[in-house]
């Protein structure tokens, strides 16, 4: 009986414990793609708009070039004209990926309504933005090996700024640094495979929006994780952008959601349309402040 | 609707005016144990006059005048007794059943035990405990709420758990009571098994409409469990050893006649017998246990004192390297101190001191990222009951209720440090929160002709928080038309608040339950429900059958946030969306009471949306427990006097959950994220596979002597999902390490389990 007893016993433990996980195929869910719009104006610079198709979730394909959309009939306007943007692209010396996008070579002027018209697939979309955001001074920058915040524990490049009074603002983290083929982003571990070992230039935004609510007109601080790897005496460029509401608002529904979906206990978050109907994404404008060297001390 | 609640009272005084009359009241119980018999039926053949008994055994019938009453003493499962009685005075009378034979096969009840037609309230369904015994359980555990699971109307959780949602309510929408003590979770081991050890259990009452105004408090149903109190004739021994646990029940008469007493205890030696085999890796350890207690007094006639105690607590630590670790500590204490009081034989009181604890503190990782959930409820409460039996047509309830909960919930939820070192929530910091609830209410059920029922009561509840404070009304009404002794139709509207929530992430795979109270920005949830239901007994009440259809609607239900992560946190409304809900439905019922062969079909159609304005672009979404279709078939044969076999079929459809539709690339976001977002376009928008599953049981009886007493054994061999089938527990996505496409994984929990399990009895 005992015998009997702890046969079973065995069995059904290790019944229980090997719980089965298998690949499985989901019936595709119905789909309608629209299209995932990003157009971020600058004063001084030129204009540049992804124009992608979003795609069916289980949906392999990953290229950008299948995922651009050809063809889309892209203006903006404004008092001083309207201009048209072509298609165009670029290599991304990072991903070694081509990058696909609608650009112009007409600059944006600031304190300018521009008003943006896709017309793609038989719709048009359409959308607004004022380049009338001011530029913040950076006050001081330091780095920290470790803080924690509501990424986790991490490292921390310290960007200290005043706030500028009376606005109702929203500022991003950037950092401009040249980095060679031996770089790479922390978790992702890919590096450049086609730059042969030559240093190029990378642009690294931050993923969190910081709104001045509340604080208003105050010294503010943004301790932001750097994507590339570095090392002491790795030289870079720090900015603070402060970006349009329509911007903030959407770049920080982009954060909320990655953090969502990495962490089992936060309840996911859907990306909502704020400025199109029937699409996705952005139509904003932002400014830099001046930049300032930085060198990390590790 | 004053004008309704004085109806019952104008009856009650028509009641007192009729020609003279005597009462006949007393107590049911078992001949054997002494033990209360609850909801037995006392019928007066020969005025078509009937009661029931209270919780407590208690029953009371005014009569007029008569040379001679024929009153019939019944209850399911034990041999009827009739009497002849010449009724000129006041009579109490104790009676004693004896239990029947089943494998007679007339198991004999009186014609007119057929309360589920008969009775002015619908929604209800008692669950015998011997039933619960004898149909198949996971590791030879008998369970308590897998058996509600399978009732009309409840849907079950997640695989293998004991999570129960009634017509489309949350789980922490049911008020589960044991002996009147609030149990806030009734689970051991994740909810594989609940926390009530069916050898200390008297009787289970599901009620999931139709709310007697004495209820209160829950949106969506009252489980009402009654611990026994302990054999009164003899002393007795109950034990069992299982594949995990092994429970040995000791009960028996203090004084005899007066006054006994019951202990029983349950324990885990999973981590004791498994040590030698090294099977469980270093690190994880699991190991539960719960002990029932309760002695009774009788002081005299007119009183009585019951002292009961529960006290269940799990231990787990779980070390999965590749993903999934977690250490938990959780559960429950209560007592309860009653005094019944029969003031006269028309008038009985129950008079309750309850104590009730709380405690859940669970750490766990999943990934890189770890959560700390901490949940401490301390409550204390006092309640006063009366059942006054003014005439055979009425029984009036009334009383009122009071509770002061202190609440301590936190939690926090991030990536985990570089360092791997995560610092504890110091629960010493946690600030508690201090809230009063209470309630008065009156019921009235009323026969106003045979034919022709009503159930009539209000409730009004009332709470105070630092920061608000409410007062409901909840008119609560059902009424019966009977076609015959044999079928019924009926209809009831109820009302129903709640001041206390449990937070639901839909996210997590673990209990992560904070049970917070209404305050200011959580307002109250509430239900009004309609429900309407036919009720056909057939040959000699053997059979039982019903239809019941339902309409609910919730309101200020709760939910996290989009994106919300606890941060240390404490005000945890901050962090919360809040909704309604409603659900609707159709359920079947047939029921085979007595016989060799017992057990019952039941089938579920319904349908449940919620609707928050700030989750699902603000569009009504499916609860994560909808399910269209739900059934379950369990059956019992007896097939020889040491032969019995039980089976048990389970279909649904599967959970909802949410899936991504669609991906979208935004390059311009942190450099840090990979530029490819989600587009959800619904939330439990996609479903799990339908879910289902046999279980068989076969059971050896065996009879013996031991120390010159009558010796009962017996051996059970249980197979838990007999066909294997992998259903699915939950499913997530990860992207092809090679390829970068999107991937879906099932993860299934419980496949074939064979277990044995010895019982004995003496």
């Amino acid at each position: 009986m005992k015998k009997l007893q702890y046969l079973f016993l065995l069995l059904s433990l290790t019944a229980l414990i090997a719980s089965c996980t298998k690949d499985i195929v989901i019936p595709p869910l119905p789909y309608d793609s629209r299209p995932a719009i990003e157009c971020m104006l600058k004063p001084g610079a030129t204009m540049r708009l992804d124009l992608n198709r979003t795609i069916a979730y289980f949906d392999p394909t990953v290229n950008h070039a299948d995922l651009f959309i050809r063809g889309a009939n892209v203006s903006i306007s404004s008092t001083l004209g309207t201009v048209v943007l072509s298609e165009d692209s670029v290599l991304n010396l990072f991903t070694c990926q081509w990058e696909y996008f609608y650009t112009s070579t007409d600059t944006v002027q600031q304190g300018i309504t521009y008003d943006l018209l896709i017309a793609t697939g038989g719709k048009t979309y359409t959308a607004q933005t004022t380049t009338n955001s001011r530029k913040v001074s950076i006050l001081a920058t330091d780095y920290t090996p470790i803080f924690n915040d509501i990424y986790g524990e991490h490292e921390g490049v310290i960007v200290d700024f005043k706030d500028i009074v009376g606005e109702e603002n929203y500022y991003r983290y950037q950092m401009n640094r040249t980095i060679d083929s031996t770089v790479y982003i922390e978790g992702a571990n890919t590096h450049s495979t086609c730059t042969n070992g030559l240093y190029f230039h990378v642009r690294e935004l931050g993923r969190a929006v910081y709104k001045d609510r509340n604080q208003d007109g105050l010294d503010q601080r943004i301790v932001a994780e750097p994507a590339y790897k570095h090392k002491n005496g790795t030289v870079a460029y720090i900015s603070v952008l402060t970006v349009d509401k329509n911007a903030g608002l959407f770049y920080d529904m982009l954060d909320r959601q990655k953090l969502a979906t990495a962490n089992p206990f936060v309840e996911p978050v859907f990306l909502t349309p704020l400025q199109f109907t029937d699409a996705i994404g952005v139509f904003g404008s932002y400014v830099a402040s001046d930049s300032v060297y930085f060198e990390y001390p590790e | 609707m004053i004008r309704y609640l004085l109806i019952p009272f104008l009856l009650c005084l028509l009641g007192r005016v009729q020609a003279q009359s005597h009462t006949l009241s007393g107590n049911l119980r078992d001949a054997a144990t002494g033990e209360a018999l609850i909801g037995a039926t006392v019928f007066v053949a020969n005025q078509k006059l009937g009661a029931m008994t209270n919780n407590y055994g208690f029953y009371s019938l005014s009569l007029p005048d008569a040379d001679s009453l024929i009153v019939v003493y019944s209850y399911v499962g034990y041999k009827a007794q009739a009497k002849s009685i010449a009724f000129h005075d006041d009579i109490a009378l104790e009676i004693s059943l004896m239990e029947a034979n089943v494998l007679d096969d007339v198991v004999i009840t009186s014609d007119r035990n057929n309360e589920n037609v008969s009775s002015n309230q619908m929604g209800v369904i008692d669950i015998p405990i011997e039933k619960i015994q004898q149909l198949p359980a996971i590791l030879g555990e008998p369970d308590l709420l897998k058996i509600i699971q399978t009732l009309p109307g409840v849907q079950p959780g997640q695989e293998g758990t004991t999570g129960f949602f009634v017509r489309g309510g949350n789980s922490d929408q049911n008020l589960v009571q044991l002996d009147e003590a609030i149990v806030y979770n009734p689970n051991h081991l994740f909810g594989l098994f609940s926390t009530f050890n069916t050898n200390a259990l008297n009787k289970v009452t599901l009620i999931k409409g139709g709310f007697p105004a004495q209820y209160g408090g829950r949106l969506s149903s009252i489980l009402d469990i009654t611990m026994k109190e302990g054999n009164n004739q003899q002393l007795k021994v109950r034990g069992g050893v299982g594949l995990i646990t092994s429970n040995l029940t000791i009960e028996g008469p203090i004084i005899k006649n007066r006054a006994s007493f019951i202990v029983s205890a349950r324990r885990t030696y999973l981590d004791l017998l498994l040590k030698p085999f090294k099977v469980i890796p270093p690190g994880n350890s699991y190991n539960f246990y719960d002990i029932n207690a309760k002695v009774n007094f009788k002081l005299n006639d007119a009183n009585r004192l019951f002292l009961s105690y529960f006290r269940g607590l799990d231990n787990a630590a779980y070390a999965d390297a590749s993903s999934l670790s977690y250490g938990i500590q959780f559960g429950n204490r209560t007592a309860t101190l009653r005094w019944n009081h029969l003031y006269s034989d028309k008038l009985f009181s129950n008079t309750s001191v309850i104590y009730n604890s709380y405690l859940l503190n669970l750490s766990s990782v999943q990934g890189k990222y770890y959560s700390q959930f901490y949940s401490r409820i301390n409550d204390i409460n006092a309640k006063s009951e009366y059942e006054f039996f003014p005439n055979p047509k009425h029984t009036i309830k009334f009383g009122g209720y009071y509770a002061y909960h202190i609440f301590t919930p936190s939690g926090k939820s991030a990536k985990i440090p570089k360092t791997q070192v995560i610092t504890a929530l110091d629960v010493n910091k946690i600030p508690q929160q201090y809230t009063t609830e209470f309630a008065g209410y009156l019921n009235d059920d009323i026969n106003i002709s045979p034919r022709l029922g009503v159930q009539l009561g209000l409730r009004i509840p009332g709470f105070i928080a630092r920061n608000a404070a409410y007062l409901k009304l909840e008119p609560r009404a059902t009424a019966r038309y009977s076609f015959n002794e044999k079928s019924s139709m009926k209809a009831s509207f109820t009302v129903m608040n709640q001041f206390l929530h449990n937070v639901p992430s839909s996210t997590a795979s673990l209990p992560t339950d904070i049970w917070i109270p209404s305050s200011k920005v959580t307002k109250p949830g509430q239900s009004e429900q309609l429900s309407l239901g036919y009720f056909r007994n057939f040959d000699d009440n053997k059979w039982e059958a019903s239809v019941e259809t339902y309409y609910k609607q919730m309101q200020n239900q709760v939910l996290f946030k989009q994106g919300a992560q606890l941060l240390e946190q404490t005000k945890i409304d901050s962090s919360l969306v809040f909704g309604k809900g409603w659900s609707y439905g159709v359920e079947f019922f047939l029921k085979r009471n007595v016989g060799r062969f017992t057990g019952w079909a039941s089938y579920t159609l319904s349908k449940t949306n919620q609707q928050f304005k700030d989750l699902n672009f603000g569009k009504p979404f499916p609860f994560k427990y909808d399910r269209r279709h739900n059934l379950s078939l369990v059956g019992v044969y007896e097939a020889s006097k040491h032969w019995r076999f039980s089976s048990e079929f389970i279909f649904h459809t599967g959970n909802a959950y949410t899936l991504p539709t669609g991906r979208a690339n935004f390059f311009q976001a942190g450099t840090l994220y990979d530029g490819s977002f989600v587009d959800y376009q619904g939330r439990n928008n996609a479903r799990l596979k339908a879910y289902h599953r046999l279980d068989l049981a076969v059971t050896r009886k065996g009879e013996g002597q031991l120390f010159k007493r009558r010796f009962e054994s017996l051996i059970t061999l249980s197979i838990y999902n007999v066909y294997s089938r992998r259903n699915a527990y939950f499913v997530y996505l990860t992207v092809d390490p090679n390829t970068h496409a999107p991937l879906a994984k099932q993860v299934s929990l419980l496949p074939i389990i064979p277990s044995l399990s010895y019982n004995f009895n003496f």
